[in-house]
């Protein structure tokens, strides 16, 4: 399938202007946004009613900037999407996923304790309570998911999702 | 390969990159490639070419109830509807309803016929819905794509069965026609799946379109099937496909994807079988170079029922065989310049191996503006139309087959400009030359006239779009096309064909769009096209405009409202008599 136009090998080095680091946050946040349609939250989490998906990102300013432009207009599983700047030490209440980066890494167990979904970019993060894991790999972003770490907060992973998941995290000692 | 030219759409788009990638499935987010490919530390990108790219969005907010009508949203090609359901489509010129300088791909199955060269737009059909973008290349890409994609290739990427998995009911109805679609998609073990079923009416028309298919993607990270068919019938004219592809992920960096196909359609008097079977390969980062190489089989049968009182084709069937090879090499010569190098054979059936050179530079200073050069041998390989059509059906004939016709040759240069002054402004311009060799002739004959290679001469022409974001809620589109063709018969050589039957252009087109959001809910949609006149068929110039009026009234339900030819009692687009005129169409869309 030849969906590429021959000119357009070029461009796939690389989008203008886009450094590496630039284009690695806007794919995690990318990511953060696909997530919603593949995990299961119980109601009164997400209630019939129609209310928006709320992400909270902390300690990740550029994924937060990516995140918000992503979900302008879209919408998950027919909910609108709402995008949370948190601090550390921020309350989470009503907050379905939290994604942790770097900067916070160190707030992961804490966060791990609360009701949201937890993502995070650190190794070990599934060690440390997040259910979800962006890893980047040589070239590419990758997750690791924890499927029991989102089952204890009433939350389910699609098959879907664990079978693209780099690696899945069976809770096994 | 997608993700790559997601990343190139991006490359056109960048003020919207991060909002491209939030249209990525879990896979092909998992292929992006963040690491600067061949190890240098600058970003390099760009098409290197003439892209304008209809998003999915686009279709929608367009109205537009059929593939043919979406293709207006291009400002590089030319669209003339020429009756209730025959189109003329072509880029940079040399236009008809049998235009046979352009190549069509629908997830990388051919909808082009050998029979003319061309595509039968009213045997394709889609669900609009299930479209996720509509590529279109105006200029030659030989290299990938072979003989026949010599004024420009259109490429109709349908959405991954991972985006569809809800259930879709959209229902219209207008004072031309009527539209049902209604499909279901899900998770099955390792993948996900979508069917669909719909039918279409058009009120000149005596049969409705029937039409459902399928399509599935299984498997991980690493290997990946992609398997998707359809099947249609609307009177005389049925038939169906079914198209695999094995896309395998090496080592993080190359790919390699094998990909077969099955297509047969039959109209009153034709029916054709293509199979086809491709296999190509990308070698990631390999210092300064990335590399594309592949190779393509195809066989075709093409039977006619001839008719000794109008027309034949000689033999009444006719097996084609064609096989290409291809490399191509993208290199980069320290941060701001970038050259693509590429090549392919492209064998037919008619006049054998064929080669198929284009070189193409690209200097972006800086990630907001870009200039590129290109320079491409492109061919139209003869169809059975050329070599094997008698008029009438039986001896004596007027017209013969021309049994030493030989590919029509082009020699395309080109000279561009892509930028984003701000954030709101994007554009882009093209110029191009074309050196136009060995066209298509007819030249008296002792039996019958014939089809000769006596034409040649040259073409340039000027594209040019952009858009502008107004406001938040409001965005503004326009594009401008210039185009000049002189031909000239050799020397010694006599034509005796209408200038129509090579095609009829106009001498300029534009188009513009308003895009606007009023609240929430509204969306308020005008398109305006104007054409320049059609000398050699004697059709005036004209402006039409479109509009559409869309209210999503809850999230799962939308209702809109699309007017064609708002202003406008009648004007014709190609064949006199054939007036379009104001019409409706009322449409639900409803999604769980």
């Amino acid at each position: 399938m030849r969906a590429l136009a021959p000119l357009v090998l070029a461009a796939a080095v690389l989008a203008p202007g886009l450094t590496r680091a630039e284009l690695e946050n806007e794919v995690k946040a990318a990511y953060l946004y696909r997530f919603l349609s593949y995990l299961e939250w119980p109601p009164p989490d997400l209630d019939g009613d129609g209310s928006p998906f709320v992400i909270g990102v902390v300690g990740a300013d550029d994924v937060y900037e990516a995140l918000r432009e992503i979900v302008q207009g879209r919408s998950a599983q027919g909910r609108a999407i709402e995008v949370r700047r948190l601090k550390e030490g921020d309350d989470t209440l009503g907050v379905h996923m939290v994604f942790v980066g770097r900067a916070a890494a160190g707030s992961l167990g804490k966060m791990a304790s609360r009701k949201a979904i937890v993502v995070g970019e650190v190794e070990g993060a599934l060690e440390r309570g997040a259910a979800i894991n962006l890893v980047r790999t040589a070239d590419h972003v990758r997750f690791e998911v924890a499927p029991q770490v989102a089952e204890r907060k009433g939350v389910r992973i699609s098959s879907r999702m664990l079978s693209v998941a780099a690696r899945v995290e069976t809770g096994a000692p | 390969m997608r993700v790559l030219v997601l990343l190139a759409t991006m490359a056109l788009l960048a003020a919207s990159r991060a909002r491209d990638l939030g249209d990525l499935s879990l896979e092909q987010l998992s292929n992006v490639t963040v690491s600067s490919v061949s190890g240098r530390s600058e970003p390099l990108s760009h098409a290197l070419g003439s892209v304008y790219v209809i998003s999915a969005d686009d279709i929608r907010r367009s109205g537009a109830t059929s593939l043919p009508e979406a293709l207006r949203l291009a400002p590089n090609l030319q669209v003339a509807r020429t009756g209730n359901d025959g189109w003329a489509i072509t880029a940079r010129g040399f236009n008809g309803p049998f235009a046979n300088k352009l190549l069509v791909l629908q997830d990388g199955r051919s909808l082009y016929t050998p029979t003319f060269a061309g595509v039968f737009w009213d045997a394709q059909d889609l669900p609009l819905e299930n479209i996720d973008r509509i590529e279109v290349i105006s200029g030659p890409g030989g290299v990938l794509w072979g003989a026949n994609a010599v004024n420009g290739v259109i490429n109709i990427v349908t959405k991954s069965s991972d985006d569809t998995r809800d259930l879709l009911v959209t229902g219209g109805i207008g004072d031309e026609e009527s539209r049902v679609v209604a499909q279901f998609g899900g998770d099955v073990s390792h993948g996900t799946y979508r069917a669909y079923a719909m039918t279409t009416s058009l009120d000149d028309s005596p049969h409705d379109r029937l039409q459902g298919g399928f399509r599935t993607e299984l498997g991980t990270p690493r290997d990946r099937i992609t398997l998707q068919g359809d099947l249609y019938e609307s009177g005389d004219l049925h038939g169906g496909n079914v198209n695999l592809l094995w896309t395998r992920n090496i080592a993080d960096r190359d790919t390699l994807r094998v990909q077969a196909y099955y297509d047969a359609t039959s109209r009153s008097q034709q029916h054709l079988d293509t199979v086809d079977l491709t296999v190509d390969h990308v070698l990631g980062a390999r210092g300064p170079h990335g590399i594309l190489w592949g190779a393509e089989l195809r066989r075709a049968r093409d039977n006619i029922d001839n008719d000794p009182a109008t027309f034949s084709f000689l033999p009444e069937t006719k097996v084609l065989n064609s096989w290409a090879a291809y490399l191509q090499d993208e290199v980069a010569f320290g941060k701001a310049f970038v050259g693509t190098f590429g090549a392919r054979v492209d064998s037919n059936e008619y006049t054998g191996a064929e080669f198929l050179p284009s070189i193409r530079f690209g200097w972006h200073p800086d990630g907001e503006h870009l200039v590129w050069a290109a320079a491409s041998r492109a061919i139209r390989a003869p169809a059975r139309f050329d070599r094997e059509l008698f008029l009438p059906g039986a001896p004596p004939f007027l017209l013969a087959g021309g049994p030493e016709f030989q590919s029509e040759v082009f020699y395309v240069y080109e000279l561009g400009y892509r930028g984003q002054p701000s954030e709101a402004l994007s554009f882009a311009v093209t110029g191009y030359y074309d050196d136009l060799d060995r066209q298509r002739s007819i030249a008296p004959g002792a039996a019958g006239a014939t089809v000769e290679n006596d034409l040649e001469g040259h073409q340039w022409g000027v594209e040019a779009w952009g858009s502008y974001r107004v406001l938040e809620s409001w965005r503004l589109y326009a594009g401008y096309d210039y185009l000049d063709r002189t031909l000239r018969v050799r020397p010694g050589a006599v034509d005796l064909q209408p200038g129509s039957s090579i095609g009829s252009d106009p001498k300029q087109w534009a188009k513009v769009r308003s895009a606007l959001d009023i609240g929430k809910r509204l969306e308020l949609d005008l398109m305006l096209r104007y054409y320049d006149r059609l000398e050699n068929i004697d059709v005036p110039s004209y402006v039409a405009v479109d509009g559409r009026l869309g209210w999503n009234v809850l999230r799962r339900l939308e209702l809109s409202v699309y007017v064609r030819n708002i202003f406008d009692d009648a004007h014709v687009e190609w064949s006199p008599g054939e007036e379009l005129g104001r019409s409706y169409f009322v449409k639900a869309l409803i999604r769980f």
